[in-house]
């Protein structure tokens, strides 16, 4: 059960830095999603969202290709690093950045786009300036849909399977979360242990849903109410 | 007041706004039916319009660089906060010295508000609470886009007087409304507009017989405007003043330099051809028949005069035939004290 805990530990910590980085990608892009008007705006919106039907193992596989020391990203992590993509848990956290996108942008694009925007003009006209402005206006009144984009990223990252098992392999303490050590456990016959992780996700993400959706209610009501 | 703007969205409509208005009034009346481009001339005002060229200087404040506050039609207090930190708010982003927090909680009837959250308000209530935000910002010229349509008459007639009186200290207002009356009472100086341009400005007075003699896409009750000198004030908001030389009375007028000014629609007037008679209605103002007008619907506009004052009367045919009004008569117009409440 000890390597239990460090598969449970690198899965919260991928998940945690996954999640706040997203967080940080998909406010920005979302906003401007949101305001951009163009009639290529339906292709941007489908290559963000392409994660939420693709095949992990197609995302997975593009992304090995793309980590690899001689692929043009893999050459450039490496002379930034000295270090590899593939089989890391760098690479790790690059390619749940991008399989768990969607789950961050969708959330804040709704709130972006269901926003009134007369506040904005009523915050421009107090003398407010764009970041005041998103600071105290924007953020408070879209604080449910960020906190659902932190959420449902977190979860996301957690569940990954088949992404994690193409571009991380099954290394232990670098590159084995929760779901590779599950499959890890059936495969050798541990049923007890793998009763003890599908038992822990499947409370977890019930218990993280159901706090989301509670959040999702009452924002929802707090800015549309009038 | 000079004003140019240029504004050429994508679709039909156009702003092209120029005026030289002279005049030293700072509290200016905007007026014109709906879809004129009353909202847009605002919006472009306050920089809320990227596209729209502003030019032009309204006391010593040039449009393009003062900071232009706006009065939203529909308050807009930010639902997450509540409405004192919704003025704090307002007031910490205020570029020069903010007026007295509580003197303008009070002049505009919210210090019964402050803990509580806009969703819980009325319209009326969130208006009287936008106009505090708006004022608190300490802008240099401030854009009302009809602040007090969700007011009784007599909170309107409260805060109508106080933006008065705040525009003669020295904060420029231009206040947009469908009601005449509130225009004619409380702004010395009146712009029409319809269809993005400006058709007249002018004096209030003035530019109202315009809107009723020119074929403007207003159709409002015609009423008249009586000027006087307050005489006295007696209990209860009733104010004595002298009008052509007679004795009138009005409650809760607006008072400016101890001179008023009283609207009266012509529905509020009665006509009587006993003079000295002695009703109910308070008032009775002598005045001469000057034009018996056929209207639609069996309805007849009487229009009276006393000197410089015009009144208005509108009667039905019953009325009419048993009068048998005919012009250079003279006649007695009676209304009451709370004729000029319109709503």
């Amino acid at each position: 059960m000890n390597g239990d805990w460090s598969v449970i530990w690198l899965t919260l910590k991928l998940a945690g830095i996954t999640s706040v980085l997203l967080l940080c990608i998909a406010t920005p892009l979302a906003w401007g999603l949101a305001r951009w008007q163009h009639r290529f705006k339906h292709w941007v919106l489908a290559v963000i969202a392409l994660p939420l039907i693709l095949p992990p193992t197609v995302l997975g596989f593009y992304l090995l290709i793309a980590f690899a020391p001689d692929a043009i990203l893999g050459q450039v992590w490496k002379g930034l690093t000295g270090t590899q993509l593939a089989f890391s848990f760098s690479g790790l956290v690059l390619g749940s950045l991008i399989y768990s996108l969607p789950f961050a942008v969708q959330p804040l694009y709704t709130g972006f786009t269901g926003l009134d925007k007369r506040y904005l003009d009523v915050a421009h006209t107090l003398g407010m300036s764009r970041y005041a402005c998103f600071r105290q206006i924007v953020m408070p009144l879209c604080q449910s849909y960020f906190i659902v984009a932190f959420g449902l990223s977190f979860a996301h990252t957690i569940g990954e399977f088949g992404v994690v098992l193409m571009i991380g392999g099954n290394i232990p303490e670098q590159t084995q979360v929760v779901s590779i050590a599950l499959y890890d456990h059936v495969e050798s016959g541990d049923y007890s242990r793998a009763h003890t992780l599908a038992l822990g996700l499947l409370v977890f993400s019930f218990v993280l849903l159901s706090i989301l959706y509670r959040f999702n209610r009452g924002g929802g009501r707090q800015w549309n109410f009038r | 007041m000079e004003l140019s703007v240029k504004f050429h969205p994508v679709g039909e409509f156009s702003l092209d706004i120029q005026i030289k208005h002279q005049s030293s009034n700072t509290f200016i009346g905007l007026t014109g039916p709906s879809g004129a481009g009353k909202s847009t001339l605002l919006r472009c005002l306050a920089g809320l319009e990227s596209q729209a060229r502003v030019s032009g200087k309204w006391q010593s404040f040039d449009w393009a660089t003062a900071r232009v506050g706006l009065v939203f039609q529909d308050s807009l207090v930010f639902p997450h906060l509540s409405v004192g930190q919704n003025l704090l708010l307002a007031a910490d982003f205020a570029r020069k010295q903010s007026h007295n927090f509580d003197e303008v909680v009070s002049g505009c009837r919210c210090h019964h508000l402050l803990s509580r959250m806009p969703a819980s308000l009325s319209g009326g209530e969130a208006q009287r609470v936008a106009l505090a935000r708006a004022i608190l910002n300490a802008p240099d010229i401030l854009l009302l886009d009809e602040p007090v349509s969700a007011l009784d008459s007599h909170s309107r007639h409260d805060i109508l007087s106080y933006l008065r009186r705040l525009s003669a200290a020295g904060l420029p207002m231009l206040l947009v409304s469908h009601d005449l009356t509130d225009l004619s009472v409380y702004c010395p100086s009146l712009l029409y507009v319809e269809e993005g341009r400006i058709i007249y400005h002018g004096p209030t007075g003035k530019v109202l017989d315009q809107i009723y003699q020119g074929k403007t896409a207003i159709t409002a009750s015609r009423f008249g405007l009586l000027h006087g000198d307050v005489v006295t004030v007696h209990n209860h908001g009733l104010v004595e003043f002298c009008c052509e030389g007679q004795t009138l009375y009005a409650e809760h007028l607006f008072v400016h330099n101890n001179a008023v000014t009283l609207s009266i629609r012509a529905e509020a007037v009665t006509i009587d051809r006993e003079l000295s008679a002695t009703t109910s209605a308070t008032n009775s103002f002598i005045c001469t028949v000057q034009a018996v007008t056929p209207e639609d619907g069996g309805h007849y506009q009487v229009t009276l005069t006393c000197g410089e004052t015009l009144l208005y009367a509108r009667l039905n045919v019953i009325a009419f035939n048993q009068l048998q009004l005919h012009p250079g008569e003279a006649v007695a117009a009676r209304f009451a004290t709370h004729s000029f409440h319109t709503s």
